[in-house]
């Protein structure tokens, strides 16, 4: 698939982490799809009100809201707009609770740019606007030694 | 002295009563343990029988004999056994060395008979305290360790989770700036080595991680056959022309059993690795899969250089490493271990250096599981 396929795909990047934001922005707007960013849990909501997203990439843990309310909130008013959940190790217990609230995958920090897309590309595909986006090739599974 | 006078029965009885008094201030001496009980029960032993200067005495206690110099010369002898919990845990036996002038006609008294049952019996107090009293050391030294771990696993949690942060970014911006293509070719190679470094370093993190038991299990029914054909076919391309023979040798059904998959290809991926690198020049690594009754077993065995005893008493040990300064965590066999007994499951060890070492990991099977 082209670029210009994701073209229409907007993905909404919520985390405070203005560095986690620029990683997931740049990346994804490399594949051409466009993005929107929020800092916080309610600025997503607005967000989410006024621009028809296909994808939200969200933290779970920011400071003025739950992640996971985020989650809820998506799979319950919006249940076109596909969502990966994006956690630290010590949190994949509550990334696993996000799966049951709503989200079709959960992303570990750090993470490669093979796995970004990787999950995007996932998200996408089990999702109803699910749209075919530009993925690098996967690689082999890192074995840790 | 006839053996009916008073005198005599009375002169018998103190020597009697001498020894079990000797024999219970022994027993009660705290710094006494099993075997100088036995060796000081041997001293007294013989000076309680009707002839002290032919008595000889022997106590065996599991393998463990203790006997006076000559017991094995006594022509007329006694046992009684020693019972813990109704089990014959071992013997008191006396005797009686030939001799010209002194003639034995009734060897032993009643009374001497009786002696030598409370023997064994205060004998047998001390083999169960003894017992109890080794397993209070060993379930404190074990208490130790799981504290020292539960500390360690403290520690390690709270420096992975600071550590995962700055190096999403260095692995995440090494990776545009790659990306950017504008890189000139060593600029390109230095940051493939930043980007290399970090995934290693991502790779420790989740060892202590898994080492401090943060990442949950996800138990699902696993047939332990088909983890090692997903793992093998990694490793097969990855240690192509090592010349390592890898032979599998899978029991086929095999009962599938509760687990976390993605830790047992942990744990399979942790065992190959070590062998592979004990195999430096190459040798043959097996792969097999047996069960039994309550288990099923995954063994990893190799034709590596082997362990020392002292190096296979360490191995478990977090952190501990016979590999070169950044060429291993000495994480791997904690993790291993750490993963096996989560599943309540045991790991055992034989090795012999210079011929290779085996790992087997018994995982218990349910029984509600059924063979495919």
């Amino acid at each position: 698939m082209s670029k210009l396929n994701n073209s229409n795909t907007n993905v909404l990047v919520v985390d405070d982490s203005i560095e986690t934001i620029e990683l997931i922005r740049r990346n994804l707007e490399a594949a051409s799809f466009r993005i929107y960013i929020a800092h916080q849990v309610q600025s997503a909501i607005a967000i989410l009100s006024s621009v028809n997203i296909d994808l939200v990439i969200t933290d779970l843990k920011m400071p003025d809201q739950n992640g996971m309310q985020l989650v809820r909130h998506v799979s319950e008013n919006f249940k076109h707009i596909g969502i990966l959940v994006i956690t630290g190790f010590p949190s994949i217990e509550g990334a696993v609770n996000s799966i049951k609230v709503g989200a079709e995958e959960y992303l570990v920090k750090p993470f490669t740019e093979d796995e970004l897309f990787n999950s995007v590309e996932r998200v996408l595909a089990k999702t109803a606007s699910g749209r075919k986006s530009k993925i690098t090739p996967q690689r082999p599974m890192h074995l840790v030694s | 002295m006839p053996t009916s006078s008073t005198e005599f029965k009375l002169k018998e009885r103190i020597k009697e009563l001498k020894c079990l008094y000797d024999l219970s201030r022994i027993a009660l001496q705290s710094d006494n343990d099993l075997k100088s009980v036995a060796t000081k029960t041997i001293k007294i032993l013989p000076a309680a029988l009707q002839h002290p200067g032919l008595a000889e005495a022997k106590i065996t206690i599991g393998k463990f004999q203790f006997s006076t110099s000559k017991f094995k010369s006594s022509k007329h002898t006694i046992s009684v056994p020693i019972n813990v919990d109704g089990k014959q845990k071992g013997l008191v036996e006396v005797g009686y060395r030939g001799h010209r002038t002194v003639k034995i006609k009734q060897p032993f008294l009643k009374e001497e008979r009786s002696l030598l049952r409370a023997v064994a019996r205060e004998l047998s107090l001390v083999i169960k305290r003894t017992t109890i009293e080794e397993e209070r050391k060993s379930l404190q030294l074990q208490l130790q360790h799981v504290e020292r771990l539960a500390l360690i696993g403290e520690l390690t949690a709270g420096i992975a989770h600071e550590l995962n942060e700055p190096l999403g970014r260095i692995l995440g911006f090494s990776q545009l700036i790659k990306k950017s293509g504008m890189l000139k070719p060593q600029q390109d190679e230095d940051v493939e080595r930043i980007i290399k470094a970090s995934l290693y370093t991502r790779e420790i993190i989740k060892k202590l991680m898994f080492f401090s038991r943060q990442m949950p299990q996800q138990i699902t029914t696993v047939n332990v056959n088909e983890v090692i054909s997903n793992i093998l076919y990694f490793i097969d391309a990855r240690y192509q022309g090592n010349k390592i023979s890898i032979t599998q040798k899978l029991q086929d059904p095999l009962p599938t059993i509760q687990a976390d998959a993605v830790q047992l290809s942990q744990v399979l991926v942790n065992l190959i690795t070590n062998a592979i690198h004990a195999m430096p020049n190459g040798g043959e690594l097996l792969i097999s899969t047996v069960s039994k009754q309550d288990y099923v077993s995954l063994i990893v065995k190799d034709t590596g250089e082997g362990m020392t005893i002292a190096v296979k008493r360490k191995i478990f040990e977090p952190f501990y490493t016979t590999k070169a300064v950044g060429q291993g965590t000495g994480l791997g066999l904690s993790v291993v271990q750490g993963i096996v007994s989560s599943h309540q499951g045991k790991v055992n060890v034989q090795s012999q250096p210079g011929k290779g070492s085996r790992f087997e990991i018994q995982l218990p099977i349910k029984h509600n599981d059924k063979i495919y």
